[in-house]
C-alpha cells in the first residue's frame, strides 16, 4: 500500500511553566513510501521521527496535513481503526499472556465483516510465529524469552492482521550487537517476504543504511534528504547530512577557497573549478584521507601508493600508473568514478594515534583547522603503513571532498581535482 | 630424590593441617548455625504463641458451659466438659442465621460495587484526560486525612433525609466509594507502561477493553487484595450498620455478636458470645487460607510491578 503524507505538521501545545512557546515536532513534511518498501527514518533524537511514526499509527493527531494509505484519507481515523501494526521500542508485549495469545490479540479484535473464527485465529498465529521463527515458544510468557525473541513477537504481533503498512519505532535498540545484526537481516527478509510497506525509525544510521530502501534524514522536524543510502552518504545536501551518516563520522574543517585552489590551514590541498572565492566547510570522509609516505609525497608523484579498497582496486591503480594514465577527475556530485591514481600528500596533521580494528586501522589526528577535536583516517589494515612520524601527510581523494557554504551550511557544488596536474 | 621425597612428605602434612584447618572451621560454622536456627525458631514459637492466644482462647471459652464459665473465678486454661450448646444458643437466642445470610448480601455487593466503582476511577486518573483531573483527584486524596468518625455524622444525615435508614441501600451506599484503594490502584495503573496502552490502541482495542483486557489481569494481584481488604472490612463492620439499622432484619453478625452478649441472665452471655464469633469468623479464616498467596503478593509487591 502506497502511503502519501502531505503538509503533515505537528505542534505540541506549551505546558504553562514548563515550557514557553509550542514545539513544533514536524513541520510541513511531505513524502510519498512507495506501496512495499522499507523507509528508514533516520535523525537524531528529538527530530520528531517517533512523531512521524505516531502520527502514522494514529496515536497522535497531525496539526495540519493529511494522511492518506492508498486512496483513504486516513487522517481523522483513530489508532485502532487504521489497521496497521506497530513494532514498539520495548516491544510492549503484554506480560499476562502467553506469546500465542499475545499474537492472537489483535485478531481478537477484528470486529464485524474482517471477523475470524478460533480456527482461522490460529492458523493466521501459527503463520505469522513460523514467519518470525518463534513457533515453539508459543506457550511461554513474555518474561521467559530473551530480548531477540521479544522482538520477534512483537513482530508477530504486528504483522498477524496483515497490516496496511508495518511501523516500526527503533526496534533493535535493546539488543546487543551481534543480535542486532542479525535481526536487522531477519526484518528485511520478513519485509521483503511479506512485502508489507514498512517505515522504520532509527536514530542508528548504519541500520537505516543497511536495511533501508530509501532513508528520510530529519532534524528538527524538517526532511533534509530523502534518496537511497548510498546515494545520500555520496552525495549530502547539507553539512548536517554528510556528518550524520558514516561511522567514524566525516571530518569537518574550516577552510577556504581561493584562486581555484581548496585551503586549509595554510595549505592548499586540492583544486577546485566552479566555485567562486569563499570562505567553507570542507568535509573529508574517514576513507578519504589516504596517508602518504614522506618518501613519496617529497618526490610530488602520486607513486606506488596503494588505495585502500582490496587488492583487485590496488592492482587496477597500479596498472594505471604504470601505463601513465593522468588520474580522472573527480566530479564533485559524487557520481563520478573513484580515482585509481595515487595521491599526493598534500595535506598534514599531527598524528596522535592509531588504533587497530582488525579489517581496518583507523588513524587518528589532529588539525586546528579541523571542528572535531581529533580527525580519523580508515585505512586498510593489509596496508602495512609507517604510522611512527610525529606529522601524517594525507592525500586526499576528491570524491570524498564536500565543499559547504560556512552560514548555510548547503552543500556547495564543484569540481575538485588533484592538485598540480593542471599545468 | 630424597629431597624431592621430603619435600612431598612436608607438603602432604601442610596439606592434612589445612584439611583439618578446614574441617574445624567447618565444625565451629555447623555449631553456629544450629544455634541461631534454635534462638530463631524458639522466638518464633513464641510469638506464633501470643498470637493465637486469643483465637485459643476464643474457641476454648465458646465451649465451656455458661455455668462452669461463671463458676471460674480465675479462668482455667482448659476445659475437661466441653459443650456445643453455646452454638445450638448463638443461632437460637437470636436468629444468627439470618444475620450471617444478611452480612454475606452486605459484604458481597458492597465490594462488588467497590470494585467497579474504584477500578473505573483508577483508571479515569490514571489513563484518561479532563479537565480538573488533578484538582479532583487531589480532593479525593485530601478526604483521606478526615477520620472516619467525621464522616459516619455526615453520612447518618444524608442516609436519614434520604429516607434509607434501614435498608440495604442505606447500609451499602457510603462503603461503595473508598478513597485510599482508588489512590492504590490508580498508582498500579500508572506502573504500567504507556507503550502497552499504544500498543493496545494500534491492535485495535477501545479504552474500555484495554482495561478489561490488559490491565486489569495486569494488576491482578492489587484488585485480589483490595477486594480480600474490603471484604474483611465489611464482614466486621459495626459502627454504620449499628448506627443506621433498627430493625432486626436488617442486622448484620456484629450487631448479632453484641445482641447475644446482653442476652445473659443478668450477666454477659459471654461463651455464647464467643461462639458466634467463632462461626463468624470461620469464612475470614477460610477466605483468607485460599487466597493466601494473592494477598502476599499482592501486599508485598504493591505497587512495584509493572
Amino acid at each position: 500500500m502506497k502511503v502519501v503524507l502531505k503538509n503533515l505538521t505537528k505542534k505540541f501545545p506549551s505546558r504553562r511553566g514548563k515550557r514557553r512557546g509550542e514545539v513544533t515536532a514536524v513541520d510541513n513534511f511531505s513524502f510519498e513510501i512507495p506501496d512495499g518498501k522499507l523507509v528508514g527514518l533516520l535523525g537524531p533524537s528529538g527530530c520528531g521521527k517517533s512523531t512521524i511514526l505516531n502520527l502514522l499509527c494514529g496515536l497522535e493527531r497531525p496539526t495540519s496535513g493529511r494522511i492518506f494509505f492508498g486512496e483513504d484519507d486516513v487522517t481523522d481515523l483513530p489508532a485502532e481503526k487504521r489497521g496497521v501494526g506497530m513494532v514498539f521500542q520495548n516491544y510492549a508485549l503484554y506480560p499476562h499472556l502467553t506469546v500465542l495469545q499475545n499474537i492472537l490479540f489483535p485478531l481478537e479484535n477484528l470486529k464485524g465483516a474482517e471477523k475470524l473464527s478460533r480456527a482461522e485465529m490460529r492458523s493466521r498465529a501459527n503463520e505469522a510465529a513460523r514467519l518470525v521463527q518463534i513457533d515453539e515458544l508459543m506457550d511461554r510468557k513474555p518474561g521467559e524469552l530473551s530480548g531477540g525473541q521479544q522482538q520477534r513477537v512483537a513482530i508477530a504481533r504486528a504483522l498477524v492482521k496483515m497490516p496496511r503498512i508495518l511501523l516500526m519505532d527503533e526496534p533493535l535498540s535493546n539488543l546487543d550487537a551481534r543480535l542486532r545484526l542479525q535481526t536487522r537481516e531477519e526484518i528485511r527478509r520478513i519485509q521483503r517476504e511479506t512485502k508489507i510497506t514498512t517505515v522504520f525509525v532509527t536514530h542508528d544510521q548504519e541500520e537505516a543504511m543497511s536495511i533501508s530502501d530509501v532513508i528520510v534524514v530529519m532534524k528538527e522536524g524538517v526532511v533534509q534528504q530523502i534518496g537511497k543510502p548510498q546515494q545520500i552518504y555520496d552525495d549530502p545536501v547539507n553539512l548536517f547530512v554528510a556528518k550524520f551518516l558514516g561511522t567514524p563520522p566525516i571530518n569537518v574543517f574550516r577552510g577556504s577557497v581561493k584562486d581555484g585552489r581548496l585551503w586549509i590551514g595554510g595549505e592548499d590541498i586540492l583544486g577546485v573549478s566552479g566555485v567562486s572565492d569563499r570562505e567553507v566547510y570542507v568535509g573529508i570522509r574517514p576513507e578519504g584521507l589516504v596517508p602518504v609516505p614522506e618518501t613519496q609525497s617529497d618526490k610530488g608523484s602520486g607513486g606506488t601508493f596503494p588505495i585502500p579498497d582490496g587488492p583487485k582496486r590496488r592492482s587496477a591503480g597500479k596498472e594505471e600508473e604504470r601505463i601513465g594514465l593522468p588520474p580522472r577527475p573527480a566530479q564533485g556530485s559524487g557520481t563520478g568514478t573513484i580515482p585509481m591514481s595515487g595521491l599526493q600528500g598534500t595535506f598534514s596533521c599531527r598524528l596522535s594515534g592509531v588504533e587497530v580494528m582488525g579489517r581496518e586501522i583507523s588513524v587518528a589526528a589532529v588539525h586546528e583547522a579541523s571542528e572535531s577535536p581529533m580527525i580519523r583516517a580508515v585505512i586498510s589494515a593489509e596496508q602495512k603503513e609507517d604510522l611512527t612520524s610525529d606529522v601524517i601527510r594525507f592525500g586526499v581523494r576528491t570524491d570524498k571532498v564536500f565543499l559547504f557554504d560556512r552560514e548555510t551550511e548547503r552543500r556547495i557544488t564543484a569540481v575538485c581535482r588533484p592538485l598540480g596536474r593542471r599545468e | 630424590m630424597e629431597i624431592s621425597e621430603e619435600k612431598e612428605q612436608h607438603y602432604m602434612e601442610q596439606h592434612k593441617n589445612t584439611g583439618d584447618e578446614f574441617k574445624k572451621i567447618e565444625r565451629s560454622d555447623r555449631l553456629r548455625r544450629k544455634v541461631l536456627k534454635t534462638f530463631t525458631y524458639a522466638g518464633l514459637t513464641f510469638w506464633a504463641l501470643v498470637v493465637l492466644f486469643p483465637f485459643y482462647w476464643m474457641v476454648l471459652t465458646s465451649v465451656k458451659s455458661y455455668s462452669s464459665y461463671n463458676s471460674e473465678y480465675i479462668p482455667k486454661l482448659f476445659t475437661l466438659s466441653p459443650t456445643l450448646q453455646n452454638y445450638k444458643e448463638a443461632f437460637t437466642a437470636v436468629p444468627l442465621a439470618g444475620y450471617f445470610l444478611n452480612t454475606v448480601i452486605f459484604a458481597v455487593v458492597t465490594t462488588m460495587l467497590m470494585l467497579i466503582v474504584t477500578v473505573l476511577a483508577a483508571f479515569a486518573f490514571a489513563r484518561l484526560n479532563f479537565p480538573g483531573k488533578h484538582l479532583a483527584f487531589t480532593l479525593l486524596l485530601s478526604l483521606m486525612m478526615i477520620p472516619n468518625e467525621l464522616v459516619v455524622i455526615t453520612n447518618y444525615v444524608t442516609i436519614t433525609n434520604l429516607g434509607l435508614r434501614s435498608t440495604f441501600t442505606g447500609l451499602i451506599l457510603p462503603s461503595v466509594s473508598s478513597v485510599f484503594y482508588i489512590y492504590l490502584l490508580k498508582e498500579n495503573f500508572e506502573q504500567v507502561p504507556d507503550q502497552l496502552y499504544y500498543a493496545a490502541k494500534v491492535d485495535g482495542t477501545s479504552d474500555l477493553k484495554y482495561l478489561r483486557k490488559v490491565l486489569v489481569p495486569i494488576c491482578r494481584p492489587t484488585i485480589v487484595t483490595i477486594t480480600i481488604l474490603k471484604a474483611i472490612e465489611c464482614w466486621n463492620s459495626y459502627v454504620w450498620p449499628r448506627l443506621i439499622t433498627d430493625d432486626e432484619k436488617y442486622f448484620l453478625v456484629s450487631n448479632g455478636i453484641q445482641e447475644i452478649r446482653e442476652n445473659g441472665f443478668g450477666r454477659e452471655n459471654i461463651p455464647a458470645m464467643m461462639a458466634a464469633v467463632v462461626v463468624i469468623s470461620v469464612p475470614l479464616i477460610v477466605l483468607f487460607l485460599l487466597f493466601r498467596k494473592v494477598i502476599m503478593e499482592g501486599v508485598s509487591r504493591g505497587g512495584t510491578k509493572g
